[in-house]
Protein backbone atom coordinates (compact mmCIF):
# COMPACT_ATOMS: atom_id res chain seq x y z
CA UNK A 1 0.00 0.00 0.00
CA UNK A 2 1.51 3.29 -1.04
CA UNK A 3 1.48 5.92 1.63
CA UNK A 4 -0.16 9.16 0.71
CA UNK A 5 0.88 12.34 2.40
CA UNK A 6 -1.28 15.31 3.23
CA UNK A 7 0.02 18.83 3.65
CA UNK A 8 -1.52 21.00 6.36
CA UNK A 9 -0.90 24.70 6.75
CA UNK A 10 -1.44 26.45 10.08
CA UNK A 11 -2.95 29.90 10.46
CA UNK A 12 0.51 31.42 10.84
CA UNK A 13 1.72 29.73 7.68
CA UNK A 14 3.64 26.77 9.09
CA UNK A 15 3.55 23.73 6.82
CA UNK A 16 3.19 20.17 8.13
CA UNK A 17 3.36 17.12 5.92
CA UNK A 18 1.73 14.08 7.50
CA UNK A 19 0.61 10.63 6.43
CA UNK A 20 -2.98 10.42 5.33
CA UNK A 21 -3.90 8.06 8.19
CA UNK A 22 -2.63 10.62 10.68
CA UNK A 23 -4.59 13.49 9.17
CA UNK A 24 -7.78 11.50 8.67
CA UNK A 25 -8.33 11.12 12.38
CA UNK A 26 -9.84 14.53 11.93
CA UNK A 27 -13.36 14.30 10.57
CA UNK A 28 -13.10 17.85 9.25
CA UNK A 29 -10.09 17.33 6.97
CA UNK A 30 -11.85 14.92 4.55
CA UNK A 31 -14.44 17.63 3.85
CA UNK A 32 -11.63 20.08 3.15
CA UNK A 33 -9.90 17.65 0.81
CA UNK A 34 -13.14 17.22 -1.15
CA UNK A 35 -13.79 20.92 -1.27
CA UNK A 36 -10.32 21.80 -2.32
CA UNK A 37 -8.98 18.87 -4.32
CA UNK A 38 -7.06 21.00 -6.81
CA UNK A 39 -4.74 22.30 -4.16
CA UNK A 40 -2.56 19.89 -2.22
CA UNK A 41 -2.17 22.12 0.83
CA UNK A 42 -5.02 22.30 3.31
CA UNK A 43 -5.17 25.62 5.11
CA UNK A 44 -6.31 25.49 8.73
CA UNK A 45 -7.20 29.09 9.46
CA UNK A 46 -8.20 28.45 13.07
CA UNK A 47 -5.17 26.53 14.27
CA UNK A 48 -1.76 28.02 15.00
CA UNK A 49 1.46 26.15 14.29
CA UNK A 50 2.33 25.24 17.88
CA UNK A 51 -1.15 23.82 18.48
CA UNK A 52 -1.20 22.01 15.14
CA UNK A 53 2.13 20.43 16.08
CA UNK A 54 0.51 19.09 19.27
CA UNK A 55 -2.50 17.81 17.37
CA UNK A 56 -0.23 16.01 14.93
CA UNK A 57 1.85 14.56 17.77
CA UNK A 58 -1.33 13.19 19.29
CA UNK A 59 -2.66 11.83 15.99
CA UNK A 60 0.67 10.17 15.16
CA UNK A 61 0.66 8.41 18.52
CA UNK A 62 -2.89 7.24 18.02
CA UNK A 63 -2.71 6.22 14.38
CA UNK A 64 -1.15 2.81 15.03
CA UNK A 65 -3.81 1.70 17.42
CA UNK A 66 -6.63 2.89 15.22
CA UNK A 67 -5.01 1.08 12.31
CA UNK A 68 -3.61 -2.13 13.79
CA UNK A 69 -5.41 -5.42 13.12
CA UNK A 70 -8.88 -3.97 13.07
CA UNK A 71 -8.54 -2.43 16.50
CA UNK A 72 -7.34 -5.63 18.11
CA UNK A 73 -4.46 -4.00 19.91
CA UNK A 74 -3.31 -5.63 23.09
CA UNK A 75 -4.44 -4.30 26.44
CA UNK A 76 -0.90 -3.36 27.44
CA UNK A 77 -0.55 -1.03 24.48
CA UNK A 78 -3.93 0.46 25.39
CA UNK A 79 -2.58 1.02 28.86
CA UNK A 80 0.61 2.59 27.45
CA UNK A 81 -1.48 4.88 25.30
CA UNK A 82 -3.49 5.98 28.30
CA UNK A 83 -0.34 6.82 30.19
CA UNK A 84 1.00 8.64 27.18
CA UNK A 85 -2.23 10.66 26.93
CA UNK A 86 -2.01 11.61 30.60
CA UNK A 87 1.61 12.71 30.24
CA UNK A 88 0.81 14.58 27.02
CA UNK A 89 -1.90 16.61 28.74
CA UNK A 90 0.09 17.17 31.91
CA UNK A 91 2.93 18.79 30.01
CA UNK A 92 0.68 21.51 28.60
CA UNK A 93 -0.03 24.88 30.11
CA UNK A 94 -3.56 26.13 30.38
CA UNK A 95 -3.54 28.34 27.31
CA UNK A 96 -2.32 25.38 25.21
CA UNK A 97 -5.00 23.16 26.68
CA UNK A 98 -7.77 25.59 25.78
CA UNK A 99 -6.39 26.09 22.29
CA UNK A 100 -6.02 22.34 21.88
CA UNK A 101 -9.67 21.94 22.87
CA UNK A 102 -10.70 24.56 20.31
CA UNK A 103 -8.57 22.82 17.66
CA UNK A 104 -9.91 19.36 18.49
CA UNK A 105 -13.42 20.76 18.23
CA UNK A 106 -12.74 22.50 14.92
CA UNK A 107 -10.89 19.51 13.42
CA UNK A 108 -13.44 17.15 14.97
CA UNK A 109 -11.01 14.64 16.44
CA UNK A 110 -13.29 12.85 18.84
CA UNK A 111 -10.79 11.08 21.07
CA UNK A 112 -8.62 14.19 21.49
CA UNK A 113 -11.69 16.30 22.15
CA UNK A 114 -12.93 13.89 24.82
CA UNK A 115 -9.48 13.65 26.37
CA UNK A 116 -9.16 17.42 26.61
CA UNK A 117 -12.68 17.93 27.99
CA UNK A 118 -12.03 15.26 30.60
CA UNK A 119 -8.74 16.89 31.52
CA UNK A 120 -10.31 20.32 31.91
CA UNK A 121 -13.12 18.79 33.98
CA UNK A 122 -10.74 16.87 36.24
CA UNK A 123 -8.07 19.49 36.78
CA UNK A 124 -9.88 22.80 36.56
CA UNK A 125 -13.49 22.22 37.60
CA UNK A 126 -14.02 19.17 39.83
CA UNK A 127 -13.59 19.72 43.54
CA UNK A 128 -12.62 23.38 43.12
CA UNK A 129 -14.17 26.26 44.96
CA UNK A 130 -16.21 28.84 43.07
CA UNK A 131 -13.36 31.36 43.26
CA UNK A 132 -10.79 28.83 42.08
CA UNK A 133 -12.84 27.92 39.01
CA UNK A 134 -13.38 31.60 38.21
CA UNK A 135 -9.67 32.22 38.43
CA UNK A 136 -8.61 29.16 36.42
CA UNK A 137 -11.16 29.51 33.66
CA UNK A 138 -10.74 33.27 33.46
CA UNK A 139 -14.35 34.01 34.34
CA UNK A 140 -15.55 37.25 35.83
CA UNK A 141 -18.04 37.20 38.67
CA UNK A 142 -21.15 38.78 37.18
CA UNK A 143 -23.55 37.98 40.01
CA UNK A 144 -24.73 40.55 42.50
CA UNK A 145 -24.77 39.07 46.00
CA UNK A 146 -28.57 38.95 45.78
CA UNK A 147 -28.45 36.97 42.56
CA UNK A 148 -25.86 34.64 44.00
CA UNK A 149 -28.00 34.04 47.07
CA UNK A 150 -30.92 33.24 44.80
CA UNK A 151 -28.89 30.78 42.75
CA UNK A 152 -27.74 29.19 45.98
CA UNK A 153 -31.31 28.88 47.16
CA UNK A 154 -32.30 26.92 44.05
CA UNK A 155 -30.10 24.06 45.18
CA UNK A 156 -30.50 24.61 48.88
CA UNK A 157 -30.17 20.89 49.59
CA UNK A 158 -26.61 20.89 48.36
CA UNK A 159 -25.37 23.64 50.64
CA UNK A 160 -26.76 22.53 54.00
CA UNK B 1 -41.78 4.21 55.14
CA UNK B 2 -38.91 4.29 52.74
CA UNK B 3 -39.17 4.18 48.99
CA UNK B 4 -36.02 4.26 46.96
CA UNK B 5 -35.87 5.45 43.39
CA UNK B 6 -32.98 5.82 41.11
CA UNK B 7 -32.89 8.10 38.18
CA UNK B 8 -30.29 8.55 35.55
CA UNK B 9 -30.04 11.29 33.06
CA UNK B 10 -29.62 9.16 30.00
CA UNK B 11 -32.58 8.17 27.87
CA UNK B 12 -35.67 10.19 28.36
CA UNK B 13 -37.22 8.69 25.27
CA UNK B 14 -38.53 12.00 24.03
CA UNK B 15 -35.43 13.75 22.97
CA UNK B 16 -33.01 11.06 22.07
CA UNK B 17 -32.96 8.23 19.61
CA UNK B 18 -31.36 5.26 21.37
CA UNK B 19 -30.36 3.75 18.01
CA UNK B 20 -28.11 6.62 17.16
CA UNK B 21 -24.50 6.12 17.98
CA UNK B 22 -22.72 8.84 19.92
CA UNK B 23 -20.55 9.81 16.97
CA UNK B 24 -23.63 10.29 14.76
CA UNK B 25 -24.91 12.77 17.26
CA UNK B 26 -21.71 14.74 17.42
CA UNK B 27 -21.93 18.07 15.86
CA UNK B 28 -20.68 18.81 12.40
CA UNK B 29 -17.49 20.74 11.88
CA UNK B 30 -17.98 24.40 12.44
CA UNK B 31 -16.16 27.65 12.58
CA UNK B 32 -14.49 28.62 15.83
CA UNK B 33 -14.03 32.23 16.69
CA UNK B 34 -10.49 33.21 17.34
CA UNK B 35 -10.06 34.16 20.96
CA UNK B 36 -7.60 36.73 22.11
CA UNK B 37 -7.73 35.98 25.83
CA UNK B 38 -7.73 32.42 27.04
CA UNK B 39 -11.28 31.48 27.83
CA UNK B 40 -13.65 28.92 26.44
CA UNK B 41 -16.73 29.58 24.33
CA UNK B 42 -19.98 28.53 26.00
CA UNK B 43 -20.51 25.40 23.95
CA UNK B 44 -17.09 24.06 24.93
CA UNK B 45 -17.65 25.02 28.55
CA UNK B 46 -20.82 22.95 28.35
CA UNK B 47 -18.89 20.00 26.89
CA UNK B 48 -16.39 20.18 29.76
CA UNK B 49 -19.20 20.42 32.31
CA UNK B 50 -20.67 17.24 30.87
CA UNK B 51 -17.54 15.45 32.08
CA UNK B 52 -18.08 16.65 35.64
CA UNK B 53 -20.21 14.65 38.08
CA UNK B 54 -23.69 16.01 38.76
CA UNK B 55 -22.90 16.45 42.43
CA UNK B 56 -20.66 19.38 41.47
CA UNK B 57 -23.38 21.25 39.59
CA UNK B 58 -25.03 23.15 42.48
CA UNK B 59 -21.68 24.72 43.32
CA UNK B 60 -20.75 25.35 39.68
CA UNK B 61 -24.02 27.17 39.02
CA UNK B 62 -22.71 29.89 41.36
CA UNK B 63 -19.69 30.70 39.21
CA UNK B 64 -21.33 33.04 36.73
CA UNK B 65 -24.57 33.72 34.94
CA UNK B 66 -23.30 31.71 31.99
CA UNK B 67 -22.62 28.68 34.17
CA UNK B 68 -26.04 29.08 35.72
CA UNK B 69 -27.68 29.21 32.30
CA UNK B 70 -25.79 26.08 31.20
CA UNK B 71 -26.73 24.09 34.31
CA UNK B 72 -30.00 25.34 35.76
CA UNK B 73 -33.47 26.30 34.68
CA UNK B 74 -33.97 29.90 33.61
CA UNK B 75 -34.54 32.10 36.64
CA UNK B 76 -37.87 33.35 37.90
CA UNK B 77 -39.76 30.35 36.76
CA UNK B 78 -42.36 28.65 38.89
CA UNK B 79 -41.21 25.40 40.42
CA UNK B 80 -44.30 23.61 39.10
CA UNK B 81 -44.14 23.48 35.33
CA UNK B 82 -47.06 23.13 32.99
CA UNK B 83 -46.04 20.17 30.87
CA UNK B 84 -47.66 21.40 27.67
CA UNK B 85 -45.77 24.69 27.52
CA UNK B 86 -42.38 24.15 25.99
CA UNK B 87 -39.54 25.98 27.68
CA UNK B 88 -35.92 26.22 26.74
CA UNK B 89 -34.02 23.86 28.99
CA UNK B 90 -30.26 23.56 29.29
CA UNK B 91 -28.84 21.16 26.70
CA UNK B 92 -26.15 20.02 29.13
CA UNK B 93 -28.08 16.93 30.15
CA UNK B 94 -28.49 15.87 26.55
CA UNK B 95 -24.77 16.43 26.01
CA UNK B 96 -24.05 14.21 29.01
CA UNK B 97 -25.94 11.35 27.45
CA UNK B 98 -24.29 11.91 24.05
CA UNK B 99 -20.81 11.67 25.55
CA UNK B 100 -21.86 8.73 27.69
CA UNK B 101 -21.42 10.57 30.97
CA UNK B 102 -24.75 9.83 32.59
CA UNK B 103 -24.71 8.75 36.19
CA UNK B 104 -27.32 7.42 38.57
CA UNK B 105 -28.56 9.56 41.40
CA UNK B 106 -30.42 7.97 44.27
CA UNK B 107 -33.62 9.43 45.64
CA UNK B 108 -35.45 8.19 48.69
CA UNK B 109 -38.98 9.02 49.72
CA UNK B 110 -38.93 8.94 53.50
CA UNK B 111 -41.59 9.69 56.04
CA UNK B 112 -42.66 8.83 59.52
CA UNK B 113 -46.17 8.68 60.91
CA UNK B 114 -44.99 10.95 63.70
CA UNK B 115 -43.63 13.67 61.45
CA UNK B 116 -46.11 13.81 58.59
CA UNK B 117 -46.11 12.89 54.93
CA UNK B 118 -43.05 11.43 53.24
CA UNK B 119 -40.68 13.75 51.38
CA UNK B 120 -38.03 13.23 48.74
CA UNK B 121 -34.40 13.10 49.76
CA UNK B 122 -31.39 12.95 47.50
CA UNK B 123 -28.28 10.96 48.28
CA UNK B 124 -25.89 13.82 47.68
CA UNK B 125 -22.33 12.94 46.88
CA UNK B 126 -20.60 15.84 48.58
CA UNK B 127 -17.34 16.56 46.77
CA UNK B 128 -14.21 16.95 48.84
CA UNK B 129 -12.34 20.12 48.16
CA UNK B 130 -9.34 19.56 45.91
CA UNK B 131 -9.89 15.82 45.84
CA UNK B 132 -11.74 15.52 42.54
CA UNK B 133 -12.73 11.89 42.85
CA UNK B 134 -13.60 11.68 46.53
CA UNK B 135 -17.10 12.21 47.82
CA UNK B 136 -18.93 11.71 51.06
CA UNK B 137 -22.55 10.62 51.05
CA UNK B 138 -25.26 12.71 52.65
CA UNK B 139 -29.01 12.31 52.52
CA UNK B 140 -30.52 15.75 51.95
CA UNK B 141 -34.16 16.75 51.89
CA UNK B 142 -35.37 18.46 48.72
CA UNK B 143 -37.54 21.32 49.88
CA UNK B 144 -38.72 22.33 46.41
CA UNK B 145 -40.78 19.14 46.03
CA UNK B 146 -44.10 18.83 47.86
CA UNK B 147 -44.82 16.11 50.44
CA UNK B 148 -45.78 12.79 48.82
CA UNK B 149 -48.81 10.62 49.53
CA UNK B 150 -48.18 7.45 51.56
CA UNK B 151 -47.98 4.25 49.55
CA UNK B 152 -47.47 5.78 46.09
CA UNK B 153 -46.32 3.55 43.24
CA UNK B 154 -43.11 4.91 41.69
CA UNK B 155 -41.28 4.25 38.44
CA UNK B 156 -38.26 6.05 37.05
CA UNK B 157 -37.61 6.62 33.36
CA UNK B 158 -34.36 8.41 32.60
CA UNK B 159 -34.26 11.47 34.84
CA UNK B 160 -38.00 11.46 35.46
CA UNK B 161 -39.91 9.89 38.33
CA UNK B 162 -43.59 9.05 38.04
CA UNK B 163 -45.34 9.04 41.39
CA UNK B 164 -48.77 7.43 41.12
CA UNK B 165 -51.58 7.34 43.64
CA UNK B 166 -51.03 6.74 47.31
CA UNK B 167 -53.05 7.85 50.32
CA UNK B 168 -53.68 11.39 51.44
CA UNK B 169 -55.40 11.60 54.85
CA UNK B 170 -56.02 7.84 54.62
CA UNK B 171 -57.90 8.29 51.34
CA UNK B 172 -56.49 6.78 48.13
CA UNK B 173 -55.79 9.25 45.33
CA UNK B 174 -55.74 9.10 41.52
CA UNK B 175 -53.10 11.80 41.22
CA UNK B 176 -50.02 11.25 39.06
CA UNK B 177 -47.02 13.48 39.58
CA UNK B 178 -44.01 13.75 37.29
CA UNK B 179 -40.76 14.82 38.93
CA UNK B 180 -37.86 16.13 36.87
CA UNK B 181 -34.78 15.09 38.82
CA UNK B 182 -32.43 17.41 36.92
CA UNK B 183 -34.00 20.53 38.33
CA UNK B 184 -36.22 19.12 41.11
CA UNK B 185 -39.37 20.48 39.54
CA UNK B 186 -42.68 18.68 39.24
CA UNK B 187 -45.84 18.70 37.17
CA UNK B 188 -49.09 16.79 37.15
CA UNK B 189 -50.02 14.23 34.52
CA UNK B 190 -53.54 13.00 33.67
CA UNK B 191 -54.91 11.19 36.71
CA UNK B 192 -55.49 7.47 36.79
CA UNK B 193 -59.06 6.27 36.36
CA UNK B 194 -58.99 4.66 39.78
CA UNK B 195 -57.64 5.87 43.11
CA UNK B 196 -54.96 3.49 44.34
CA UNK B 197 -52.74 3.00 47.34
CA UNK B 198 -49.91 0.42 47.56
CA UNK B 199 -50.38 -0.50 43.90
CA UNK B 200 -47.75 -2.40 41.92
CA UNK B 201 -46.20 -0.84 38.84
CA UNK B 202 -43.62 -1.35 36.13
CA UNK B 203 -42.56 -0.04 32.71
CA UNK B 204 -42.80 -2.44 29.80
CA UNK B 205 -42.59 -1.50 26.10
CA UNK B 206 -43.24 2.21 26.50
CA UNK B 207 -46.14 1.83 28.90
CA UNK B 208 -46.40 2.19 32.64
CA UNK B 209 -48.64 -0.52 34.07
CA UNK B 210 -50.34 0.01 37.39
CA UNK B 211 -52.00 -2.91 39.13
CA UNK B 212 -54.21 -3.17 42.18
CA UNK B 213 -54.03 -0.98 45.21
CA UNK B 214 -57.81 -0.72 44.95
CA UNK B 215 -60.89 -2.90 45.23
CA UNK B 216 -61.18 -5.52 42.53
CA UNK B 217 -63.43 -4.30 39.78
CA UNK B 218 -63.16 -5.97 36.47
CA UNK B 219 -62.34 -3.13 34.12
CA UNK B 220 -60.13 -0.92 36.19
CA UNK B 221 -57.92 -3.16 38.23
CA UNK B 222 -55.10 -2.77 35.71
CA UNK B 223 -54.40 0.50 33.93
CA UNK B 224 -51.59 1.49 31.63
CA UNK B 225 -50.18 4.88 30.82
CA UNK B 226 -48.96 5.33 27.26
CA UNK B 227 -45.77 7.38 27.57
CA UNK B 228 -46.04 8.70 24.02
CA UNK B 229 -49.74 9.51 23.90
CA UNK B 230 -49.87 10.52 27.55
CA UNK B 231 -53.16 8.79 28.15
CA UNK B 232 -54.41 6.09 30.50
CA UNK B 233 -55.88 2.89 29.05
CA UNK B 234 -57.93 0.25 30.79
CA UNK B 235 -56.96 -3.35 30.43
CA UNK B 236 -58.77 -6.60 30.72
CA UNK B 237 -57.08 -9.73 31.85
CA UNK B 238 -57.69 -13.39 32.07
CA UNK B 239 -58.15 -15.34 34.15
CA UNK B 240 -59.61 -12.80 36.49
CA UNK B 241 -57.65 -12.68 39.75
CA UNK B 242 -59.42 -13.75 42.89
CA UNK B 243 -58.71 -13.05 46.52
CA UNK B 244 -55.79 -10.78 45.82
CA UNK B 245 -54.87 -8.41 48.60
CA UNK B 246 -55.75 -4.82 47.77
CA UNK B 247 -52.23 -3.56 48.42
CA UNK B 248 -48.78 -4.97 47.68
CA UNK B 249 -45.50 -4.99 49.56
CA UNK B 250 -43.24 -4.50 46.57
CA UNK B 251 -42.86 -5.18 42.86
CA UNK B 252 -40.18 -5.76 40.25
CA UNK B 253 -39.98 -6.03 36.46
CA UNK B 254 -38.05 -8.96 34.98
CA UNK B 255 -38.33 -10.55 31.55
CA UNK B 256 -41.15 -8.20 30.56
CA UNK B 257 -43.23 -9.37 33.50
CA UNK B 258 -44.23 -7.51 36.61
CA UNK B 259 -43.54 -9.61 39.70
CA UNK B 260 -45.72 -8.60 42.60
CA UNK B 261 -45.16 -9.46 46.25
CA UNK B 262 -48.51 -9.50 48.01
CA UNK B 263 -49.27 -9.94 51.67
CA UNK B 264 -49.18 -13.69 51.54
CA UNK B 265 -48.52 -14.67 47.96
CA UNK B 266 -46.55 -13.68 44.87
CA UNK B 267 -47.95 -12.97 41.44
CA UNK B 268 -46.78 -12.15 37.97
CA UNK B 269 -48.47 -9.95 35.41
CA UNK B 270 -47.59 -10.22 31.77
CA UNK B 271 -49.06 -7.60 29.41
CA UNK B 272 -50.29 -9.07 26.15
CA UNK B 273 -51.79 -6.59 23.72
CA UNK B 274 -55.27 -5.63 24.84
CA UNK B 275 -55.17 -7.94 27.79
CA UNK B 276 -52.67 -9.42 30.13
CA UNK B 277 -52.11 -12.59 32.06
CA UNK B 278 -52.19 -12.46 35.84
CA UNK B 279 -50.73 -15.48 37.50
CA UNK B 280 -50.49 -16.45 41.09
CA UNK B 281 -47.26 -18.23 41.95
CA UNK B 282 -47.88 -21.22 44.16
CA UNK B 283 -46.18 -21.09 47.55
CA UNK B 284 -43.68 -23.73 46.46
CA UNK B 285 -43.15 -22.35 42.99
CA UNK B 286 -39.59 -21.00 42.74
CA UNK B 287 -39.76 -20.47 46.56
CA UNK B 288 -40.74 -16.95 45.64
CA UNK B 289 -43.10 -16.45 48.56
CA UNK B 290 -40.63 -17.47 51.21
CA UNK B 291 -37.46 -15.87 49.85
CA UNK B 292 -38.48 -12.60 48.20
CA UNK B 293 -38.52 -9.77 50.72
CA UNK B 294 -39.43 -6.14 50.42
CA UNK B 295 -35.79 -5.22 50.77
CA UNK B 296 -34.81 -6.13 47.21
CA UNK B 297 -33.93 -4.75 43.81
CA UNK B 298 -33.38 -5.86 40.22
CA UNK B 299 -29.86 -5.79 38.76
CA UNK B 300 -29.13 -7.07 35.26
CA UNK B 301 -32.54 -8.73 35.05
CA UNK B 302 -32.10 -10.65 38.31
CA UNK B 303 -33.76 -10.12 41.66
CA UNK B 304 -31.42 -9.44 44.59
CA UNK B 305 -33.08 -9.78 47.96
CA UNK B 306 -32.14 -9.86 51.62
CA UNK B 307 -31.83 -13.46 52.78
CA UNK B 308 -34.63 -14.07 55.28
CA UNK B 309 -32.58 -16.94 56.73
CA UNK B 310 -29.44 -14.92 57.20
CA UNK B 311 -27.70 -15.80 60.46
CA UNK B 312 -30.41 -18.34 61.32
CA UNK B 313 -28.60 -21.31 62.67
CA UNK B 314 -28.76 -24.48 60.60
CA UNK B 315 -30.67 -22.82 57.78
CA UNK B 316 -29.44 -23.29 54.24
CA UNK B 317 -27.31 -20.37 53.00
CA UNK B 318 -27.52 -18.80 56.45
CA UNK B 319 -24.06 -17.24 56.09
CA UNK B 320 -25.07 -15.26 52.98
CA UNK B 321 -26.94 -11.99 53.55
CA UNK B 322 -28.10 -11.59 49.95
CA UNK B 323 -29.86 -14.06 47.66
CA UNK B 324 -30.27 -13.81 43.89
CA UNK B 325 -33.16 -15.06 41.78
CA UNK B 326 -32.66 -15.56 38.06
CA UNK B 327 -36.05 -15.56 36.28
CA UNK B 328 -34.60 -17.22 33.18
CA UNK B 329 -33.58 -20.37 35.02
CA UNK B 330 -36.04 -20.00 37.92
CA UNK B 331 -33.15 -20.53 40.28
CA UNK B 332 -32.14 -19.02 43.58
CA UNK B 333 -28.55 -18.80 44.70
CA UNK B 334 -26.64 -16.93 47.38
CA UNK B 335 -24.53 -13.93 46.38
CA UNK B 336 -20.99 -15.15 46.90
CA UNK B 337 -17.97 -13.06 47.75
CA UNK B 338 -19.88 -10.45 49.68
CA UNK B 339 -17.89 -9.05 52.57
CA UNK B 340 -18.47 -6.42 55.21
CA UNK B 341 -22.24 -6.53 55.12
CA UNK B 342 -23.45 -4.58 58.16
CA UNK B 343 -24.90 -6.92 60.77
CA UNK B 344 -26.93 -4.32 62.62
CA UNK B 345 -29.37 -3.53 59.83
CA UNK B 346 -33.08 -3.62 60.37
CA UNK B 347 -33.63 -5.90 57.41
CA UNK B 348 -37.35 -5.57 57.18
CA UNK B 349 -37.26 -1.81 57.28
CA UNK B 350 -34.50 -1.28 54.78
CA UNK B 351 -34.47 -0.90 51.06
CA UNK B 352 -31.96 -2.12 48.55
CA UNK B 353 -30.94 -0.21 45.46
CA UNK B 354 -28.78 -0.89 42.54
CA UNK B 355 -25.71 1.26 42.24
CA UNK B 356 -24.16 1.61 38.84
CA UNK B 357 -20.86 2.95 40.10
CA UNK B 358 -19.60 -0.50 40.92
CA UNK B 359 -21.27 -2.04 37.96
CA UNK B 360 -21.17 -5.65 38.98
CA UNK B 361 -22.14 -5.26 42.57
CA UNK B 362 -24.68 -3.44 44.58
CA UNK B 363 -24.19 -1.01 47.36
CA UNK B 364 -27.09 -0.78 49.72
CA UNK B 365 -29.08 2.03 51.03
CA UNK B 366 -30.30 1.50 54.54
CA UNK B 367 -33.26 3.54 55.47
CA UNK B 368 -35.34 3.23 58.52
CA UNK B 369 -38.27 5.37 59.54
Amino acid sequence: MSKKNIVLKSSNGIIFEVEEAVALQSETIPYMIEDDCANDTIPLANVTGDILALVIEYCKKHVVVADGDGGGSSSSSQEDLKNWDAQFMNDLDQSKIFNLLLAADFLNIKTLFDLTCQFVADTMIKGKSVEEVRRTLNIEKDYTSEEEAKARQENEWAFK
Amino acid sequence: MAVISETSDNSNGNDRDPNKKPQQLRKKPKKVQKKVSVSLPDDLTEECLAYVGRCHYPNLSLISKTFHRLISLPKDRPISLPKDRPVSLPTLYKTRSIVGRTEPVMYACIGSLLFGSPSWYILHRVPYKNMPNTVSLRLRKIESLPPMPWGSAVVTIGYEMYVMGGCVSKKPTKTVMLIDCRFHTYSFLPSMRVARCHAATGVIDGKIYVLGGCEMRKMNWVESFDLKEKIWNRYEWSPQPKNVSSGFATYAVMEKRIYVLGETRCYTYEPRGEEGAWKSLLPTQFHMNSLWKKCSCVIDGMLFTINPMWMHELALWSEHPVLVYDPRSNNWRPLFGLQGFPANMLLWESTMVKDFYEAEWLRNCYLTP
